[in-house]
This record gives C-alpha cells, sequence and structure tokens, in this order.
C-alpha cells in the first residue's frame, strides 16, 4: 500500500491522532519529526509502521510530523487526551518500584476494572510499556477472558515481559520460533472456555486463584519481575457478581489497584478493610476514559477473535507462522467439556439448590461431527484427576479442520510438527471458519 | 557428548538405605528429587552425576525415582529432553538393579516420544546413547526392548523424510561410536563436544561463562607422552556454585592439591568458575605442570575468607562465583580477550586484573564498587600471610559482583533518582491528575541514545552505548532471520508446564522452546555475536589440539595414525573452518536421490577440503605461475599440485593411507560420499594416468562443475 501522496498530520504537544483501519485495508504510518508513541511504545524516527484492522492512538508529548499512506476510517487529531494522569500513573508505580528494590519488598500490582470499552486493555499496555522502558520485566496477567491479548480467547493467562511491546504486533506472538520484531513471549495460560467470567463464576474463581498462585510463586524466585510487579487486566466487570471476582482477584493478587468504579470500589474496601487485613494498603484511584476510546461492536469483537486464533496458527504478515495438519484417532485423545451441558441460570434452580457440583465438572465429550471448526485447547495434563486438571494449564491449541466419521478420525491443525503432546483436549465454545 | 558418561567405579552407591516409613519417605524423595532433576535444563554432568548418585542412595524409592525422572523427559521442552535421557543412561550403567527393570517397562515409549519432538542435532545424540545399550557389559535392556527403539528411530527417520522436515542429521553418527576406545578422540572430543553444545543450544549468558571456562581449562597443554608427576588420575569437577545443587560426593570435592607456586601460575581473566570438565571415561585430565597451571585457576571462595586456615587446598580450576549476569547485559566478552601473562606478586595482580577486567568491560567503568572492592582485596591480601592467600584474594572481585550487575544499577540508579525527585506522587485520584512538567522528561531522557530502527531508547547510564550496540546487533540478527524466513517456516510451540513456568526465566523460556528442527546451516546467523566467538574458540582450540597432537605422534615417532580421527577432522573442519581457500563454511545440502547429507560443492583433496570451484581456480592459477615460468605442461601441473598443498598447510605431514581410511570410513559413517568419491577416484588417478593428462581431464571437469555450480547459485538467486 504505498500510495503516492501520504496524508501529512501535525500534532501539537500532547495530541493525539486517532486511527481506525478496516481489517482488509493496510495503512502505513511514519513519523518524520518530533516523538510519538502508540499504546506506551515510542516510535522510531522515520520507520514504516504497518497497520490493519486496528484502532490506534499516536501520541506525542512533544509534538510531531507523522505522514500516513492509506485510508483509515476514522482519522482526527484529539488534544484532550488523559494521558497526563496516565504517565503520573506510572510514574507513581515506578516509584514504588524504587522503593520495592530499595526495601527489597514487592513492587506495585495493578489491576485495571472498568465496564467494557473504555479501554482498560490499552492502559495495560501502555503502563506495561512505560515499565518496559524503563528497564523493568513487568509481569502482565490477563483475566479478559472475552478476548485473549496474549494466547486465545478464553484464556487467563500472566506473561512475564522482557522486551519492549512491538507497535504493530501488540504483546507479540507467544512462544514461537519466529523472528518476531516485538517480544516473544512464555505465557502461563488456563482454559476457562467461557467469553464472560459470569458464565461459570466458580470456575473462573478456581482458575483465578491458581494463576495468582502460580505467579506468586514465580515471583518469589524472580527478583526483577518481582520488583516491577503486576499489571492485571481484566474483563468488564460492574456489577455484583463482578464485584465478588474483583475482589477475589485483589485477594488473591494483593493487588495495589485503581480502578474505574471508584466510590463503589471505596465502599467495597472500606468494608473489607476489616475483613482481609491481609490485604495492606489497596488504594483505588479512578483514572478518566480517553476520549479515543471506541465501542467495538460484537461485529469488531468477533473479527478480533478470528484474528486472534488465524494468528495463533499463522502468525501476521510481519511474522509468518508454519501450522502443521496432522491426523488423529478418536481413540488417541479423550476432549473434555466443564459443566453439563448448558447451565441454568441461578434463579432459575430451585430455592436452596446449589450448583456449584455441576459447573466445575468435567465431562467427556464423544468426537464426532460436532467438533468440526471447532478450536480445542491441549491441557497439560496427563492423568484425568477431576481436582487436578481443571487447574492444569495449556500447551497450546488445536484447529479441528476435518472429521471422517466412518474412519473415526479427525484431521486438525496443530501449531507445530510433531505429535500432540498431550491427550485431553478442552472443548470450548470457540469455533473458527478457516478461510 | 554422551560419552561423559561411561561409568566410572567410584561412582558407586554409598551403602543402602534403612527401612520404614516407605510411602512417607516416597514422598520426601521425590519432592527432593523432582526439585534437583528441574535443575537439569542443560547438560551437565556434575547435576547429572549427583542425580545419579541420589538414585544410588535411594534404591529402595527407585520406583518414584523412575517415575519422577519418566515424567520429566515427557514434560520437558524439547531442548530439556536430552540431559534426562543422559540421566536415565547414567543410572541403568552406573546403579542398575532394579531400575533397569522399571526403566525397562516404559523405555520404548519413553525414548521414541522424546525422540519425536526433539531437534536433529538432539536426535542424533539420542541414537548415540541407543547405540550404546545393546553392547553394554551387561544386558541393560531386553533385546527386543532396544530392538523396538531401533525399529522405531528408523520409522521416524523415514517418515520424517517422506515429509520433507529436516531429517535427522547423520553426520558423525555411528551406533558403534561410542564404544570405540577413546584414546585416540581425547584429544578434541571435549572440544567437539562443547561445539556441539555451543551449535545446538541457545546459550544463556551462565551457560555461555561455564563453557568458556571449560575451554578456558581444555587450553591446557594436552598430556605429554610422559606423565607428569604431580596429578594423580581421576577427575576432578569442581562444581559452579549456582549450578549445583545437591552436594558433591567426597570423592568428587578431593581435588589435588596444587603446587604450591600458584602465584606465577599464568591468570587468565575470566573470573567465571571452571564448569565441570567432562573427561572422557577412564581417560585422566590433562596433567598440568605446575608453570602451566590451566587458565582461570584460582582458589575457590572460601579460600577468600580470612580467618581460614592458608592451607586450604586448592583446587586445580577452582571455583570463583560466577557473577550473575542479568539479562540486560550484554554477552560478556569471551574470557580468552583478557589474558594476563604472568600474574605479579599479589596485590599488584589484584589492581591488574581489576584493570584488564575493566578494559573488557566485565567490570565496566563503576568507580565507586571497584575502588571498594580493590579496598576489600587489599586488606585480604594484608590479612593473609601466604603467597597463596595472596592469590587468592585475586580471585574476589568477583564476588561482590555476584549479587547484581553494578552495569545495571548505575543506569537503573540515575533513572531511579530521576524517578523520585519528582516526589512521592500518591496513589489517590487527585494526585494523578496532577500536571508535572518534569515527568515527561523522565520518559525521555536528557540527551538521548535511540536506536533509528525501532525507537528504543537505551536508559541514560554508563554503558548505554553497550546496550545499544547489543540491542542494534539483536535488530541485525532479527532482520536477517526475517529475510531468511521465505526459506524456513517457523511455527509456534508448545507451551510449558507450570512448574517449568514458575522455574524457568524469561530468557531460557524463550530460547528452551527454539524451533523443533534446528538447522544447521543456520548456526551462525543465529548465534550471538557471543556464540559466534565462542565457536570461534573452539575452532582455534581444536586446531591447536590436533597440532598438539601430531607433533607428540612425529615425536614419538608413532605410526599409527588414526585415520578415523582424520576423517572426522575433515568432516569438523568442513563445519567449522569451511573451505581451505576461501575460508567460508559449506552448506549443508540434504540429497534426496542418495538419502544423504552432503556438503554443497565440497571437494576433498590431500585431507585437505575446498570448494570443487575454489579448488580450480587455485589450481589454475597455480598453473599460470606456473607456465610464466616456462615450464613444461608436466612440471607446471606438479607444481601446482605442490603449491595447493603448501597453501593449505595443515598441520600434520604424514601421508593418510589410503586403504586404512577406506577401512574406517563406514565405520565413521562419513557421509560425504561425493567427497570421499573424488578422493578415491584422485589418488587413483594419479596412480595410473600420466599426470598432464589427468590434471587436465580433471581441469575440465572442474571448469564444468564450475558452471554447474554457479547456474546452480544464479538459479537459487533468482
Amino acid at each position: 500500500m504505498t500510495q503516492s501522496e501520504p496524508k501529512e498530520w501535525l500534532l501539537d504537544e500532547e495530541n493525539e491522532l486517532r486511527i481506525e483501519v478496516e481489517f482488509d485495508v493496510k495503512v502505513k504510518l511514519r513519523l518524520v519529526t518530533g516523538t510519538a508513541e502508540v499504546f506506551g511504545t515510542e516510535l522510531g524516527q522515520n520507520v514504516d509502521y504497518e497497520f490493519s484492522g486496528r484502532k490506534i492512538a499516536v501520541f506525542t508529548w512533544h509534538g510531531c510530523k507523522i505522514l500516513v499512506w492509506g485510508t483509515c476510517s476514522v482519522e482526527y487529531i484529539a488534544n484532550e487526551t488523559p494521558m497526563t494522569s496516565y504517565i503520573n500513573m506510572h510514574l507513581a508505580l515506578e516509584q514504588r518500584r524504587v522503593l520495592a528494590t530499595q526495601n527489597n519488598g514487592q513492587g506495585p500490582r495493578v489491576m485495571i476494572v472498568g465496564p467494557n470499552d473504555v479501554g482498560k486493555t490499552s492502559l495495560s499496555k501502555m503502563l506495561l510499556s512505560y515499565a518496559l522502558r524503563q528497564n523493568r520485566q513487568p509481569t502482565y496477567v490477563d483475566l479478559d477472558c472475552s478476548e485473549g491479548s496474549i494466547t486465545m480467547p478464553g484464556c487467563l493467562t500472566a506473561t512475564p515481559l522482557t522486551e519492549m511491546i512491538d507497535v504493530e504486533e501488540g504483546f507479540g506472538s507467544s512462544a514461537t520460533s519466529a523472528p518476531t520484531a516485538g517480544s516473544a513471549v512464555m505465557p502461563l495460560a488456563y482454559y476457562y472456555g467461557f467469553p464472560s467470567p459470569k458464565d461459570n463464576v466458580k470456575l473462573y474463581t478456581l482458575l483465578l486463584n491458581r494463576l495468582a498462585h502460580s505467579v506468586n510463586r514465580r515471583l518469589e524466585e524472580d527478583e526483577a519481575a518481582r520488583k516491577s510487579g503486576i499489571i492485571i487486566d481484566t474483563n468488564g466487570l460492574i456489577d455484583a457478581t463482578g464485584y465478588e471476582i474483583i475482589a477475589n482477584c485483589i485477594k488473591a493478587f494483593s493487588v495495589l489497584g485503581h480502578e474505574r468504579l471508584y466510590s463503589d470500589m471505596t465502599r467495597l474496601h472500606q468494608k473489607k478493610a476489616g475483613a482481609a487485613p491481609g490485604a495492606p494498603g489497596v488504594a483505588v484511584i479512578k483514572l478518566a476514559k480517553s476520549g479515543g476510546v471506541v465501542e467495538r461492536d460484537n461485529a469488531f469483537r468477533r473479527h478480533t477473535q478470528n484474528q486472534k486464533i488465524r494468528e495463533y496458527f499463522y502468525g501476521t504478515s510481519k511474522s509468518e507462522l508454519a501450522p502443521y495438519s496432522t491426523n488423529i484417532g478418536y481413540h488417541e485423545v479423550e476432549i473434555l467439556r466443564v459443566g453439563e451441558g448448558t447451565l441454568a441460570p441461578s434463579s432459575a434452580l430451585p430455592i436452596g439448590e446449589d450448583r456449584k457440583v455441576s459447573e466445575t465438572q468435567v465431562v467427556k465429550v464423544e468426537p464426532g461431527e460436532h467438533l468440526l471448526h471447532s478450536v480445542l485447547a491441549v491441557s497439560n495434563a496427563d492423568r484425568m484427576v477431576e481436582s487436578e486438571i481443571l487447574e492444569t494449564n495449556l500447551a497450546g491449541f488445536v484447529y479441528i479442520s476435518e472429521i471422517h466419521e466412518s474412519r473415526k478420525k479427525m484431521i486438525l491443525l496443530s501449531p507445530c510438527p510433531g505429535k500432540i503432546p498431550k491427550k485431553y483436549w478442552w472443548l470450548g465454545s470457540l469455533k473458527w471458519a478457516e478461510d | 557428548m554422551y560419552q561423559q558418561y561411561h561409568p566410572q567405579p567410584h561412582h558407586q552407591p554409598h551403602g543402602g538405605q534403612p527401612a520404614g516409613g516407605q510411602p512417607n519417605r516416597d514422598a520426601v524423595t521425590q519432592q527432593m528429587y523432582r526439585t534437583e532433576l528441574a535443575t537439569l535444563s542443560f547438560n551437565s554432568k556434575p547435576i547429572i552425576t549427583s542425580l545419579t548418585i541420589a538414585a544410588g542412595d535411594n534404591v529402595s524409592s527407585a520406583r518414584v525415582i523412575v517415575q519422577t525422572i519418566e515424567e520429566r523427559l515427557r514434560t520437558a521442552p524439547p531442548m530439556q529432553k536430552l540431559p534426562t535421557l543422559y540421566l536415565i543412561d547414567s543410572i541403568i550403567k552406573n546403579v542398575g538393579g532394579p531400575y533397569l527393570n522399571l526403566f525397562g517397562h516404559s523405555i520404548v515409549s519413553l525414548f521414541l516420544d522424546a525422540y519425536t519432538v526433539v531437534d536433529s542435532s538432539a536426535r542424533a545424540s539420542f541414537e548415540k546413547v541407543l547405540g550404546t545399550w545393546p553392547n553394554w557389559n551387561s544386558q541393560l535392556f531386553p533385546r527386543e526392548a532396544i530392538a523396538k527403539i531401533e525399529h522405531g528411530v528408523q520409522s521416524i527417520r523415514q517418515q520424517q523424510k517422506q515429509q520433507q522436515y529436516q531429517p535427522p542429521s547423520s553426520m558423525h553418527i555411528n551406533p558403534h561410536y561410542s564404544d570405540r576406545p577413546r584414546e585416540n578422540n581425547q584429544n578434541y572430543g571435549p572440544g567437539h563436544m562443547l561445539e556441539t553444545i555451543v551449535k545446538t543450544t541457545q546459550l544463556t549468558p551462565d551457560n555461555a561463562n561455564m563453557i568458556r571456562q571449560q575451554l578456558a581449562q581444555l587450553w591446557a597443554p594436552p598430556p605429554a607422552p610422559l606423565a607428569l608427576p604431580g596429578f594423580p588420575p581421576g577427575g576432578s569437577s569442581p562444581m559452579p556454585p549456582n549450578m549445583m545443587m545437591a552436594p558433591l560426593p567426597q570423592h568428587l570435592q578431593q581435588p589435588p592439591v596444587l603446587p604450591p607456586n600458584l602465584t606465577s601460575a599464568p591468570m587468565s581473566g575470566s573470573p567465571m568458575p571452571p564448569p565441570p570438565l567432562h573427561f572422557p571415561g577412564g581417560v585422566p585430565p590433562p596433567h598440568f605442570p605446575a608453570h602451566l597451571q590451566p587458565p582461570g585457576s584460582v582458589p575457590s571462595p572460601q579460600a577468600m575468607l580470612p580467618g581460614l586456615p592458608s592451607s586450604l587446598p586448592i583446587l586445580p580450576g577452582g571455583n570463583v562465583p560466577i557473577p550473575r549476569v542479568s539479562m540486560a547485559m550484554p554477552p560478556v566478552p569471551p574470557a580468552a580477550t583478557v589474558p594476563i601473562s604472568a600474574a605479579p606478586p599479589a596485590p599488584a595482580a589484584a589492581s591488574d586484573l581489576f584493570a584488564s577486567l575493566m578494559q573488557s568491560g566485565l567490570l565496566g567503568p563503576n568507580g565507586s564498587l571497584t575502588s571498594q572492592l580493590l579496598q576489600n582485596t587489599a586488606n585480604m591480601g594484608r590479612a593473609s600471610q601466604s603467597p597463596r592467600m595472596g592469590a587468592a584474594a585475586v580471585a574476589t572481585p568477583p564476588m561482590p559482583l555476584s549479587n547484581g550487575t553494578p552495569l545495571d544499577r548505575t543506569g537503573q540508579n540515575e533513572q531511579d533518582q530521576n524517578v523520585m525527585s519528582l516526589g512521592m506522587i500518591d496513589l489517590t485520584s487527585q494526585d494523578i491528575q496532577r500536571r508535572r512538567p518534569t515527568a515527561i522528561q523522565v520518559m525521555y531522557g536528557t540527551p538521548p541514545l535511540q536506536c533509528n530502527q525501532c525507537g528504543y531508547r537505551c536508559p541514560k547510564s554508563a554503558d548505554a552505548q553497550k546496550k545499544m550496540d547489543a540491542h542494534l546487533d539483536w535488530h541485525f540478527r532479527q532482520n536477517r532471520r526475517m529475510k531468511d524466513k521465505a526459506k524456513k517456516s517457523h511455527s509456534r510451540s508448545w507451551l510449558v508446564t507450570e512448574e517449568d513456568w514458575i522455574h524457568s526465566r524469561e530468557s531460557d523460556l524463550g530460547q528452551g522452546q527454539q524451533p523443533v528442527f534446528f538447522d544447521f546451516g543456520a548456526g551462525v546467523s543465529k548465534t550471538s555475536k557471543d556464540e559466534l566467538a565462542l565457536q570461534e574458540e573452539i575452532a582455534a582450540l581444536r586446531e591447536h589440539l590436533m597440532s598438539q597432537s601430531s607433533l607428540t605422534e612425529s615425536l614419538c615417532g608413532s605410526n599409527n595414525n588414526n585415520s578415523s580421527s582424520e576423517v572426522e577432522a575433515v568432516t569438523d573442519a568442513a563445519l567449522t573452518k569451511g573451505c581451505s581457500v576461501c575460508k567460508e563454511k559449506f552448506i549443508k545440502v540434504w540429497n534426496d536421490t542418495e538419502d544423504e547429507w552432503f556438503f554443497k560443492n565440497m571437494r576433498v583433496v590431500d585431507k585437505m577440503i575446498y570448494h570443487a570451484t575454489c579448488y580450480a581456480d587455485l589450481v589454475r592459477s597455480n598453473q599460470r605461475q606456473a607456465a610464466l615460468a616456462a615450464a613444461a605442461a608436466t612440471v607446471a601441473v606438479t607444481a601446482a599440485a605442490e603449491a595447493a598443498a603448501a597453501v593449505a598447510n595443515i598441520t600434520t605431514a604424514s601421508d593418510m593411507d589410503t586403504s586404512l581410511q577406506s577401512d574406517n570410513e563406514p565405520a565413521t559413517s562419513f557421509s560425504l560420499k561425493e567427497a570421499k568419491a573424488e578422493h578415491v577416484t584422485d589418488q587413483e588417478m594419479d596412480s595410473e594416468l600420466p599426470s598432464s593428462l589427468k590434471r587436465k581431464l580433471e581441469l575440465d571437469q572442474q571448469e564444468q562443475e564450475q558452471q554447474v555450480a554457479k547456474k546452480t547459485i544464479l538459479a537459487e538467486d533468482a
């Protein structure tokens, strides 16, 4: 997309150029003079960046000149941004990191909560980028099971970051052998399998605690990471169940916390203060939503999800990956799912009835036509022990591309060559039509 | 790599176990074993030894130990499977007993499952291990089991070929290789091993340092024909303190005591501990004459503590802590770059060492810390009466560094100060909103050192430039790999298990998950500067050792010129040294019709390897010179041949015995059939045809070859 005439943008100090690019369009961007950053990662001067299917904001602290090639569906300059508070937030965290280094303590742990589409993930990215820019090694915990910034939708992940977040690729490609321009990261992922934490609160809480436990154990050993702290990104959680989950999360990760739903949370924490003396100094901070935040409709979310799945197997245009197709007999794997059939809402249950049993029940699924086009999560578990297998982390994902019912075989797409290492696979609601 | 695990009689387990509380004991043993096993993430002899001994000591818990090891082999990332296999091998050979049976149950699937996922170089090692099993002194596993594994290995290889994956390399592999006496290979065995490690593994700085240290030790003169007094044979393998979790058995900790004149020993600038030195079974370590103490030999850290008896035994190639190299730190320059030829008496030696360490960037211009160190050192020098303790003090510098990286700290401190100078920002919504004009300054730094490729800004610090260089190197490698991506396919690997995730650091995780297929030819492009330097060192070392050995041989008038090593040398040289004329490395290509690996455009003439094209050029240029001298055609050709031999002057002068070689070649799986064939043809032609005619024919042929080669290259480029 090197169209002849680039569009020139002149940005004043602390202005932001907001661009939206459609999925099938490529837009090239170049910083000519000044400084600029995209979600915290600084842009290099006279380097071309290419975007597709993204909504990005190029912010400048000092003013800059930017050239843009290609057509964006939306493009405008905004001069009111909450960036001051964001950078203050970062500096406040950085100060805590310095203190942690001096006292050999623990770095700040931040949880970002708020309703959908307020820029939580962007803010986490920004805080992480800033931390990385100052040679920190923050851990990114992604509890947003609807999006899956790091691996796939439906997962709870934790990822130690050491390299800059790439402007074009976002969080980078997890565990690839490919030459990535950004960070090659190794996440720890647990399979939840539902788009919202509310779909199976018990499982979500279970996994959340497990994840927190693992992260804490790792940070005990990794000094640099411990002092750099954690940034936790969450789903849009704004109702009673959401609060419960947030409270849980704060307990599990001993979060420092800052938050949009300021008053509610403060109230909650005044109550909590007596109950949980083990959670010291939870500070709740209200940050403004950036005006650049756009509501993403379901179509866009769906598209992003598909893109994520595609990226998992095929990589991005910048770093392509080669998945492998193999076939496997029905008897060679055990496909599992959580919960019994579709869950009835709690309110529909008889009074006094508890549905906890069924929420975390592991059910075997017979392989068959219904698996076609499903994305299955490969568990790292070696044994089928109900209490353990739910909490075992993931080895990766496979995609069922064909089913041969008569021969009892399925053809699947595996991220890398060789045998699929484990035989217990989770079936979730994730489907994907490979194009 | 494998031969290090030959059984050593004194490694036998000590004593039995009291019975009682079995299930509980099992659980404890398992937990302990698992923890220690987790440290076996790279090929480390001491860890394997220690785990073997632990297995021997806990025969009563054999079942859980076997279970733990099996679990580990199954779940470890591909790059870490090989050490675990070595462990199994070590246990069955050294401990045996119940382990044979226990492993026997599952060995077939265990071996094959791991074999399937490891990369081609690891496969070679797997096959080597397998090759030693059938012919072991005692029966390790039932014949059927081994046959099954062999069959499985064959079919996997077959399958891989069909799928056009990079098949396991058959280079250097001979199933019986490691069963042959090791004497002939001892000289460059370890070097070769190191090289394989360097080439096949992504090294962490720590690993690199270990290898470097090992190299330093190998640089010591080879065993003299006559045994020197002073050092009893038997491996003394001091452990690097941070690598070794479990205590060493007593016999490994008892080092031979060094002759007293250590202070006159040449000091290497390398403050790293020598890693465990692996010597082929039964072969004593080099006997170091006192005045030729191996570099890097400095006393163990304990020796530095004032108040310890000065008669503390000093390990040859003893222990010094490795400064823990932070991930952000640029690769440490090779140890060999900071040699100190002869260490003056202690305190002066200390400052000298500092100076060169700083020069080399190992210490960095961190004034305050360094001066403090110097003071410490001086104090210690004073405190100790004996010259040996003086030397011990020299070893101190790395000590205080070990708990962090002063280099980083300088940078970080400045940054920290900037951040703190803003005044504490309260975690309240009001304070967060407040404008702080200096805040941006913190993020963007004053005189920025910025990468022009990605906007990465190097935090201002003493070594910013170095960091930036490392960053740019990284870009370079990335770009190069991006360019190559059309040729190679990359894929996403499986994620590691929870335990591995918790215990491994980001750097090794990323590297542990290297491609399943390791592209041998790409070794050069993908390795870091650091590793390249290592490879060069290894190559130099090998040459050194080879020349030493040939010297020894000629001195002894020994005629049993071992040609198998020569053949291997050719192969090795092809891998490391490249063409004798242009010095470029050979490209390894897979020939489908021959089902073998070939070096592209390679030609062996008189034990020297050339590019066929280069050789043709060489001959032609020599010919031209000869013609100018107005010599007759025959004379010219002879001269050319002589000149060719002279140009590529290899150290050993003895003629190769053709018949002996052809006897040995099949045994060493010298799979470069093409090269071999040509070699033989050369020799035959020499004897049969008039040399002028022969040369003429050959030149024509080469001309053609050259044309073809050029065409192929052009075609490839297009």
